[in-house]
């Protein structure tokens, strides 16, 4: 859309300042841009005032206009913040006016329209509300996080899947730490599965916040044995414990019932099962773990088979009539397959993957070879 | 299936290195990386020439094609930063020596948006060198045949010492330069795009990486190696893919970025191997093939439907970036170049992979994103690094498409002139270096040349 410079006028504006041309020197320059004249005479400006690093209110309305031209330049809204800080406070361990905040906040969000997925506009709402966070109180911290949390569902309404809005809700539970939040951030996660239960990234959400949130969950905790602890932080992977890895087994398995063909809840299953079942493997760890996980792991096969079952003998629709689902069956084998040493598991899987190679044709190649593999097995347990 | 239209192609990417239109201002700060990825697109259709002789210009005359090397060269050299010297280097993390000093801002910039750095001035304090342009710009020298003697190595593999954290990841600014005074690191300042940004630089300049080898860890070595793999394993995800961050979705660009820097590294096969990572080759290769569509008409699952097929795609199946999402073709490399190093290319259906990219072309030369789209630089680019890698085990050359046809019974079009054409034009394309992302022949000249430098 056409941008028009109504709010400024650049040399009645800045009569003392010189403009600098963006000279390429001497060479022709390479990959040169068509900017439009607007564009081209705001930046003139621009480097003029950042080679004398001017903090001034005519040089944040200059980088209002540059960044509506180009939200992209990470330069000027780093000038920008610089800015922000000389005229309204907020530098190390400062405040900032608590309206300035909600205005830049909001001044961010008009240039998000066109370009939500810009890594430039999210930062710079970080850099805000880190300011904000650091000097609120506790509850304050919640009330704030909540309402950024709030703000980023409203993107997520538009865009549910947007990368950015994911991170920076993960950045925001994290940075305030506070158990209540986690929490709810488990319940947003369930209520955009049930929105879109193919919504990949609210899987991962759910993850990140069923996982990452036990720390919090665990010092919330710590008066006694009661509540749920982590089994393992080694490395900064965190472990669920049993009974919350079977809840989130059920969880996707339920998922998985909504819409069997969508990939996300077969591989959060997945990832839930392997999880303790690796755990359960590393050296030094308690045989008791190897039996819990392979009764999980045991417990869910049979359940995926009846899925398998009900689904051949009802297809969800007339047109899925004898379509083997691939998310199951694959999943299925990733389970079959962990019991190494049991021929009749292992051969179930090689059959499944036969069946996969024929029904998932883009993927033959790679069925085949799991086949094989598979088969490579058997041939060292004969 | 379309024809590979190398003449469209050529031509897109020559008058892009002459001019862009005004959607472009949105990458004014990174201007670099557009020329990056003309000149090694224009290498990978063998444009350009071996350099052997002094060869200042480029006319290939069969396709009318004039580039000014020379211009180009010194165009990107006006875009290398003046290092300043560090007084209290506090970053631990990587072993250096504590004789050399230690530089920050080594490196090349985007553009000249904030005005030339030469002739000396006052120093602009918002001028400075960004890790992805010093990588961009090391590829496009080397693809232009210089021997990197004017590059600032010391700085550079300095700067980028600098700029490794405690926990293994990489800054692409120094600190003060990011966004303020106020503003801690944040996690999109050094996610696994700086990573692999910053292991390209060093595999290409330093001493002891495993493309140069003149010592093997030195005292002086630039990066914390083991610290670089800690951080790429913490962003695995439960789907076995890498997120850019720890606890981030994973998705093919981070995958690709994460796998990449450990294989330059050295060290991907013996990661693969620890007890720790038992099973999560396999896992990342599951995820990676499973990001192909879905062909149409093959009863596969209902997702077929739900990725809004419109019957016409014929054997075409596009790569996704993470599940349920759309076909994009830069993911073709992204998640195809991850298989081509984990060694497992031949396991995705490289034929119908190609027909999906080759749909995407554009009749102005270049790629889109998806089929209909216009051409972008980006797109354009991954397109045709995907093509050529495609050549070497993409899941093509042990696949006729004879074969393919016997098996599939549906389908009767007479696809045989156009795949001779697709299969005759993808083997002229020049080979690429799957990790760097540019043509493997430019690596062992710039070798030769590294070597000769004092």
């Amino acid at each position: 859309s056409h941008i028009t410079l109504t709010m400024i006028d650049l040399p009645t504006v800045f009569p003392d300042i010189t403009p600098i041309p963006q000279n390429e020197g001497k060479e022709p320059p390479v990959c040169s841009i068509s900017y439009a004249p607007e564009f081209v005479q705001a930046h003139d400006y621009l480097r003029a005032l950042l080679r004398s690093d001017e903090r001034s209110q005519r040089a944040l309305d200059l980088t209002t206009a540059c960044l509506e031209m180009n939200p992209a330049n990470y330069t000027v809204w780093h000038y920008r913040r610089r800015i922000l800080t000389t005229l309204h406070g907020g530098g190390v361990g400062g405040e900032m006016d608590e309206e300035v905040i909600d205005k830049d906040l909001e001044f961010a969000d008009t240039l998000g329209g066109t370009n939500p997925k810009n890594y430039q506009l999210w930062y710079h709402r970080r850099a805000l509300l880190e300011i904000r966070f650091r000097n609120a109180n506790q509850g304050g911290r919640v009330e704030a996080a909540q309402k950024e949390l709030g703000y980023v569902d409203k993107i997520l309404e538009d865009d549910s899947k947007n990368y950015h809005a994911w991170s920076h809700r993960q950045w925001i539970v994290r940075t305030v730490n506070n158990p209540q939040l986690w929490k709810s951030e488990v319940d947003y996660s369930h209520s955009k599965i049930l929105d879109d239960p193919r919504n990949n990234s609210a899987w991962n959400q759910r993850w990140f916040a069923t996982h990452e949130g036990q720390i919090a969950l665990s010092s919330a905790a710590s008066e006694g044995p009661t509540g749920n602890t982590c089994n393992d932080l080694k490395g900064g992977r965190v472990i669920l414990p049993l009974d919350v890895a079977a809840e989130e087994a059920h969880y996707a398995l339920c998922g998985a019932k909504l819409d069997p063909y969508n990939e996300s809840p077969w591989r959060y299953l997945i990832g839930v099962l392997m999880e303790q079942w690796r755990f359960a493997q590393r050296e030094g760890n308690e045989v008791e773990n190897v039996t819990n996980a392979t009764n999980l792991i045991t417990d869910n096969i049979a359940q995926i088979r009846e899925m398998k079952q009900s689904l051949e003998d009802q297809p969800p629709a007339p047109d899925l009539a004898s379509v083997p689902c691939v998310s199951l069956i694959s999943a299925l084998v990733d389970l079959l397959e962990i019991f190494v040493q049991n021929k009749g598991l292992l051969e179930e899987a090689s059959t499944l993957c036969r069946t996969l190679a024929e029904v998932d044709y883009v993927r033959r190649k790679y069925w085949r070879k799991r086949e094989q593999d598979v088969r490579s097995q058997i041939e060292t347990l004969n | 299936m379309k024809k590979f239209e190398r003449l469209r192609h050529i031509r897109y990417f020559t008058n892009s290195l002459q001019n862009l239109p005004k959607q472009y201002s949105s990458a004014d700060t990174n201007r670099l990386t557009l020329v990056h990825f003309c000149i090694q697109s224009l290498d990978i259709l063998g444009v350009l020439p071996d350099y052997s002789s002094d060869v200042k210009c480029c006319r290939n005359v069969n396709e009318d094609v004039y580039l000014n090397r020379d211009e180009i060269v010194e165009w990107i050299y006006g875009l290398q930063t003046l290092p300043t010297i560090v007084e209290n280097f506090d970053r631990s993390v990587s072993p250096c020596s504590k004789a050399t000093p230690q530089y920050a801002g080594g490196g090349f910039k985007g553009s000249n948006y904030l005005g030339p750095t030469r002739p000396a001035g006052p120093s602009n304090p918002y001028d400075h060198s960004h890790l992805a342009m010093t990588y961009v710009a090391l590829c496009t020298l080397i693809a232009l045949g210089d021997d990197l003697s004017r590059v600032n190595r010391e700085a550079i593999l300095s700067t980028l010492r600098g700029l490794q954290k405690d926990n293994g990841s990489f800054l692409a600014l120094s600190s003060n330069d990011v966004g303020g005074e106020y503003v801690k690191e944040d996690d999109d300042d050094c996610d696994l795009r700086f990573m692999y940004t910053a292991i390209c630089i060093w595999y290409i300049l330093a001493d002891e990486s495993p493309n140069n080898k003149n010592s093997s860890h030195s005292a002086d070595a630039c990066i914390n190696i083991e610290a670089a793999t800690s951080y790429i394993l913490s962003c695995v995800t439960y789907e076995g893919s890498l997120g850019l961050t720890p606890g981030r979705e994973g998705h093919g660009g981070s995958t690709f970025c994460g796998i990449a820097s450990l294989f330059l590294m050295g060290v991907l096969d013996d990661v693969l191997q620890r007890p720790e990572q038992r099973g999560w080759k396999e896992d990342v290769i599951r995820w990676c093939v499973m990001r192909q569509n879905s062909l149409p008409g093959t009863g596969v699952d209902s997702d077929s439907i739900n990725n809004g097929y419109d019957g016409e795609n014929g054997n075409a199946a596009g790569m996704q970036g993470r599940p349920n999402k759309l076909e994009d073709t830069c993911y073709s490399y992204w998640i195809g170049g991850t298989l081509h190093l984990l060694g497992a290319a031949h396991l995705l259906d490289g034929w119908a992979l190609r027909e999906y990219v080759l749909k995407c072309q554009s009749p102005y030369g270049g790629f889109g994103k998806v089929v209909g789209a216009m051409p972008d630089l980006l797109h354009s680019f991954y397109s045709m690094a995907w093509l050529a890698l495609s050549e070497e085990g993409g899941g093509c050359i042990d696949d006729t498409y004879q074969g393919m046809i016997g098996e599939q019974t549906k389908t009767t079009v007479s696809y045989s002139d156009v795949y001779a054409q697709v299969a005759e034009s993808i083997t002229q394309l020049s080979r690429l270096d799957c990790a760097l992302g540019m043509c493997a022949k430019r690596l062992s000249m710039s070798k030769t040349l590294a070597s000769l430098d004092p």
